[in-house]
Protein backbone atom coordinates (compact mmCIF):
# COMPACT_ATOMS: atom_id res chain seq x y z
CA UNK A 1 0.00 0.00 0.00
CA UNK A 2 0.77 3.54 -1.33
CA UNK A 3 -0.38 5.86 1.74
CA UNK A 4 2.40 7.74 1.27
CA UNK A 5 2.81 9.51 -2.20
CA UNK A 6 -0.94 10.29 -2.47
CA UNK A 7 -1.62 11.99 1.06
CA UNK A 8 1.18 13.26 1.26
CA UNK A 9 1.41 15.49 -1.74
CA UNK A 10 -2.23 16.57 -1.62
CA UNK A 11 -1.98 17.80 1.61
CA UNK A 12 1.07 19.71 1.15
CA UNK A 13 -0.59 21.38 -2.22
CA UNK A 14 -3.54 22.20 -0.12
CA UNK A 15 -1.51 23.89 2.76
CA UNK A 16 0.06 26.03 0.24
CA UNK A 17 -3.10 26.92 -1.70
CA UNK A 18 -4.59 27.67 1.93
CA UNK A 19 -1.90 29.59 2.73
CA UNK A 20 -1.78 31.40 -0.47
CA UNK A 21 -5.48 32.23 -0.03
CA UNK A 22 -4.58 33.56 3.35
CA UNK A 23 -2.53 35.90 1.74
CA UNK A 24 -4.67 37.32 -0.43
CA UNK A 25 -7.43 37.70 1.91
CA UNK A 26 -4.77 39.80 4.25
CA UNK A 27 -3.97 41.58 1.15
CA UNK A 28 -7.49 42.83 0.29
CA UNK A 29 -7.98 43.72 4.21
CA UNK A 30 -4.61 46.01 4.35
CA UNK A 31 -5.77 47.45 0.84
CA UNK A 32 -9.53 48.22 2.18
CA UNK A 33 -9.05 51.62 2.57
CA UNK A 34 -7.21 52.35 -1.19
CA UNK A 35 -9.92 53.92 -3.51
CA UNK A 36 -9.53 52.34 -6.96
CA UNK A 37 -8.31 48.77 -5.58
CA UNK A 38 -10.04 45.87 -7.08
CA UNK A 39 -10.95 43.18 -4.44
CA UNK A 40 -7.93 40.04 -5.85
CA UNK A 41 -9.51 37.03 -5.52
CA UNK A 42 -7.80 33.33 -5.54
CA UNK A 43 -9.57 31.87 -8.39
CA UNK A 44 -9.05 28.08 -8.37
CA UNK A 45 -11.94 25.34 -8.32
CA UNK A 46 -12.36 26.20 -12.19
CA UNK A 47 -8.85 25.05 -12.56
CA UNK A 48 -9.31 21.79 -10.62
CA UNK A 49 -11.84 21.11 -12.44
CA UNK A 50 -9.91 21.76 -15.52
CA UNK A 51 -7.65 19.27 -14.42
CA UNK A 52 -9.03 16.76 -12.61
CA UNK A 53 -11.42 14.64 -15.08
CA UNK A 54 -8.37 12.36 -16.41
CA UNK A 55 -7.84 11.09 -13.01
CA UNK A 56 -8.63 7.77 -12.40
CA UNK A 57 -7.52 7.47 -8.60
CA UNK A 58 -4.23 5.93 -8.99
CA UNK A 59 -1.47 7.84 -7.19
CA UNK A 60 0.79 7.75 -10.21
CA UNK A 61 -1.50 9.20 -12.43
CA UNK A 62 -2.44 11.71 -9.93
CA UNK A 63 0.88 13.07 -9.52
CA UNK A 64 1.44 15.83 -12.77
CA UNK A 65 -2.54 16.32 -12.33
CA UNK A 66 -2.14 17.83 -8.59
CA UNK A 67 -3.70 21.51 -7.63
CA UNK A 68 -0.78 23.56 -7.01
CA UNK A 69 0.31 27.07 -6.61
CA UNK A 70 1.38 27.52 -9.65
CA UNK A 71 -1.54 26.90 -11.44
CA UNK A 72 -3.88 28.99 -9.33
CA UNK A 73 -4.73 32.27 -10.82
CA UNK A 74 -4.88 35.60 -8.75
CA UNK A 75 -6.48 38.27 -10.49
CA UNK A 76 -9.33 41.15 -9.59
CA UNK A 77 -12.33 40.25 -8.63
CA UNK A 78 -14.94 41.26 -11.73
CA UNK A 79 -18.35 41.77 -10.97
CA UNK A 80 -20.99 41.39 -13.27
CA UNK A 81 -20.78 44.89 -14.99
CA UNK A 82 -16.93 43.80 -15.55
CA UNK A 83 -15.21 46.27 -13.21
CA UNK A 84 -13.63 45.12 -10.24
CA UNK A 85 -15.38 44.73 -6.86
CA UNK A 86 -14.69 46.86 -4.01
CA UNK A 87 -13.34 45.21 -0.79
CA UNK A 88 -16.15 44.54 1.85
CA UNK A 89 -14.79 43.73 5.07
CA UNK A 90 -17.44 41.51 6.46
CA UNK A 91 -16.84 39.27 2.98
CA UNK A 92 -13.37 39.25 3.39
CA UNK A 93 -13.30 38.47 7.21
CA UNK A 94 -16.07 35.70 6.64
CA UNK A 95 -13.56 33.79 3.82
CA UNK A 96 -10.74 34.08 6.43
CA UNK A 97 -12.44 32.43 8.90
CA UNK A 98 -13.56 29.42 6.48
CA UNK A 99 -10.13 29.67 5.14
CA UNK A 100 -8.31 29.27 8.92
CA UNK A 101 -11.12 26.77 9.89
CA UNK A 102 -9.90 24.60 6.29
CA UNK A 103 -6.19 25.14 7.12
CA UNK A 104 -6.20 23.63 10.57
CA UNK A 105 -8.18 20.77 9.05
CA UNK A 106 -5.83 19.87 6.90
CA UNK A 107 -3.31 20.18 9.52
CA UNK A 108 -5.32 17.33 11.75
CA UNK A 109 -5.23 14.95 8.44
CA UNK A 110 -1.83 15.61 8.09
CA UNK A 111 -0.87 14.79 12.00
CA UNK A 112 -3.15 11.70 11.41
CA UNK A 113 -1.12 10.57 8.45
CA UNK A 114 1.79 10.74 10.59
CA UNK A 115 -0.10 8.71 13.38
CA UNK A 116 -1.15 6.00 11.34
CA UNK A 117 2.34 5.83 9.66
CA UNK A 118 4.06 5.59 13.19
CA UNK A 119 1.57 2.93 13.85
CA UNK A 120 2.84 0.82 11.41
CA UNK A 121 7.05 1.62 12.15
CA UNK A 122 5.96 0.16 15.51
CA UNK A 123 3.58 -2.65 14.51
CA UNK A 124 0.59 -1.54 16.08
CA UNK A 125 2.50 -1.16 19.38
CA UNK A 126 2.05 2.55 21.23
CA UNK B 1 3.42 29.06 5.08
CA UNK B 2 5.52 32.04 5.03
CA UNK B 3 4.33 33.68 7.75
CA UNK B 4 6.75 37.17 7.42
CA UNK B 5 4.87 38.27 4.50
CA UNK B 6 1.46 37.62 5.91
CA UNK B 7 2.42 39.53 8.76
CA UNK B 8 4.13 42.26 6.53
CA UNK B 9 0.87 43.01 4.41
CA UNK B 10 -1.24 43.14 7.99
CA UNK B 11 1.19 45.19 9.50
CA UNK B 12 1.36 47.63 6.54
CA UNK B 13 -2.44 47.48 7.02
CA UNK B 14 -2.58 48.49 9.87
CA UNK B 15 -0.03 51.48 9.40
CA UNK B 16 -1.91 53.17 6.97
CA UNK B 17 -5.42 53.11 9.18
CA UNK B 18 -3.58 54.45 12.30
CA UNK B 19 -1.97 57.36 10.04
CA UNK B 20 -5.47 58.24 8.59
CA UNK B 21 -7.05 58.29 12.01
CA UNK B 22 -3.95 60.25 13.73
CA UNK B 23 -4.67 62.64 10.21
CA UNK B 24 -8.50 62.93 11.22
CA UNK B 25 -7.08 63.42 14.64
CA UNK B 26 -5.17 66.33 14.10
CA UNK B 27 -7.38 68.21 11.82
CA UNK B 28 -10.22 67.71 14.65
CA UNK B 29 -7.86 68.97 17.30
CA UNK B 30 -7.19 72.40 15.39
CA UNK B 31 -10.72 72.93 14.49
CA UNK B 32 -10.86 75.16 16.79
CA UNK B 33 -7.94 77.45 15.80
CA UNK B 34 -7.84 80.76 14.56
CA UNK B 35 -5.33 82.72 12.52
CA UNK B 36 -5.30 86.64 11.63
CA UNK B 37 -5.65 88.57 8.72
CA UNK B 38 -2.01 86.64 7.32
CA UNK B 39 -4.29 83.45 6.95
CA UNK B 40 -1.53 81.45 8.14
CA UNK B 41 -3.01 78.74 9.95
CA UNK B 42 -3.65 75.45 10.63
CA UNK B 43 -4.10 73.51 6.75
CA UNK B 44 -6.14 70.95 6.82
CA UNK B 45 -4.75 67.85 5.99
CA UNK B 46 -5.67 64.70 4.41
CA UNK B 47 -4.26 61.00 3.80
CA UNK B 48 -3.84 59.92 0.17
CA UNK B 49 -3.73 55.91 -0.27
CA UNK B 50 -2.15 54.57 -3.51
CA UNK B 51 -3.95 51.95 -4.85
CA UNK B 52 -0.98 49.36 -4.66
CA UNK B 53 0.71 47.76 -8.22
CA UNK B 54 -1.59 44.57 -8.28
CA UNK B 55 -2.22 44.60 -11.51
CA UNK B 56 -6.04 44.63 -13.65
CA UNK B 57 -4.73 41.64 -15.13
CA UNK B 58 -4.69 37.56 -13.60
CA UNK B 59 -1.35 36.32 -12.61
CA UNK B 60 -0.37 33.12 -11.21
CA UNK B 61 -0.23 32.39 -7.32
CA UNK B 62 3.41 32.11 -7.45
CA UNK B 63 4.03 35.23 -9.30
CA UNK B 64 1.48 36.65 -6.58
CA UNK B 65 3.82 35.30 -3.95
CA UNK B 66 6.79 37.22 -5.55
CA UNK B 67 4.89 40.61 -5.45
CA UNK B 68 4.06 40.43 -1.89
CA UNK B 69 7.75 39.61 -1.19
CA UNK B 70 8.83 42.19 -2.44
CA UNK B 71 5.92 44.30 -0.48
CA UNK B 72 4.22 45.55 -3.85
CA UNK B 73 0.79 43.87 -2.72
CA UNK B 74 0.53 46.80 0.47
CA UNK B 75 -1.05 50.10 0.06
CA UNK B 76 1.01 53.47 -0.41
CA UNK B 77 0.04 56.28 0.99
CA UNK B 78 1.23 60.29 1.73
CA UNK B 79 -0.08 63.01 3.73
CA UNK B 80 -1.28 66.11 1.57
CA UNK B 81 -2.66 69.73 2.38
CA UNK B 82 -6.27 70.09 1.76
CA UNK B 83 -6.95 72.96 -0.59
CA UNK B 84 -9.87 74.88 0.76
CA UNK B 85 -10.42 78.52 1.82
CA UNK B 86 -10.39 79.14 5.47
CA UNK B 87 -13.57 80.20 6.78
CA UNK B 88 -13.94 83.60 8.01
CA UNK B 89 -15.59 84.21 11.70
CA UNK B 90 -16.62 87.87 12.69
CA UNK B 91 -14.99 88.21 16.12
CA UNK B 92 -14.39 92.01 16.65
CA UNK B 93 -13.00 91.95 20.07
CA UNK B 94 -10.24 89.46 19.26
CA UNK B 95 -6.51 90.43 18.89
CA UNK B 96 -5.75 89.09 15.57
CA UNK B 97 -9.08 90.80 14.17
CA UNK B 98 -8.59 92.07 10.88
CA UNK B 99 -9.44 95.77 10.01
CA UNK B 100 -13.16 94.30 8.91
CA UNK B 101 -12.83 92.62 12.96
CA UNK B 102 -12.36 88.69 11.11
CA UNK B 103 -10.50 85.93 12.23
CA UNK B 104 -9.95 82.90 10.03
CA UNK B 105 -10.62 79.11 11.41
CA UNK B 106 -9.26 75.85 9.09
CA UNK B 107 -12.30 75.13 7.25
CA UNK B 108 -12.95 70.98 8.89
CA UNK B 109 -15.94 69.40 8.27
CA UNK B 110 -16.15 67.69 11.83
CA UNK B 111 -18.78 64.91 10.69
CA UNK B 112 -16.40 64.18 7.56
CA UNK B 113 -13.28 63.60 10.05
CA UNK B 114 -15.58 61.71 12.09
CA UNK B 115 -16.28 59.16 9.78
CA UNK B 116 -13.24 59.01 8.61
CA UNK B 117 -12.38 58.13 12.28
CA UNK B 118 -14.82 55.34 12.82
CA UNK B 119 -13.87 53.67 9.15
CA UNK B 120 -9.70 54.15 10.01
CA UNK B 121 -10.73 51.74 13.15
CA UNK B 122 -13.15 49.20 11.83
CA UNK B 123 -10.81 48.52 8.81
CA UNK B 124 -7.58 48.38 11.34
CA UNK B 125 -9.70 46.17 13.38
CA UNK B 126 -10.11 43.98 10.12
CA UNK B 127 -6.06 43.89 9.81
CA UNK B 128 -5.79 43.21 12.96
CA UNK B 129 -8.05 39.85 12.99
CA UNK B 130 -6.24 38.87 9.52
CA UNK B 131 -2.83 39.00 11.98
CA UNK B 132 -4.46 36.96 14.59
CA UNK B 133 -5.65 34.32 11.69
CA UNK B 134 -1.93 34.31 10.07
CA UNK B 135 -0.69 33.74 13.82
CA UNK B 136 -3.35 30.69 14.20
CA UNK B 137 -2.32 29.24 11.35
CA UNK B 138 1.69 29.47 11.81
CA UNK B 139 0.99 27.78 15.27
CA UNK B 140 -1.03 25.60 14.41
CA UNK B 141 1.37 24.48 11.64
CA UNK B 142 4.07 24.00 14.25
CA UNK B 143 1.58 21.03 15.11
CA UNK B 144 2.48 18.77 12.64
CA UNK B 145 3.25 15.20 13.89
CA UNK B 146 3.31 16.12 17.68
CA UNK B 147 0.55 13.40 18.55
CA UNK B 148 -2.70 11.94 18.32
Amino acid sequence: MNIEALNLDLLRSALDLASLRQQVIATNIANAGTPGYARQRLSFSDQLQAQWPGWTGEPRHAEPTHPRVESAQVGPDLGADGLGRAVRLDEEIAEMALNSLHYQALMRALSRHFSILHSAATEGRR
Amino acid sequence: MDYHSAFAISAAGMNIERARYEVAAANLANAGTVSGHGRTGYQTRRLVAAASSLGTDSSSGGAFLNMVHQGLAVPGYQIENRPGEARRVLDRGHPWADTQGHVYQPDIDIAAEMMTLATAVRIYEANVAALSASRTMALRALDIGSGS
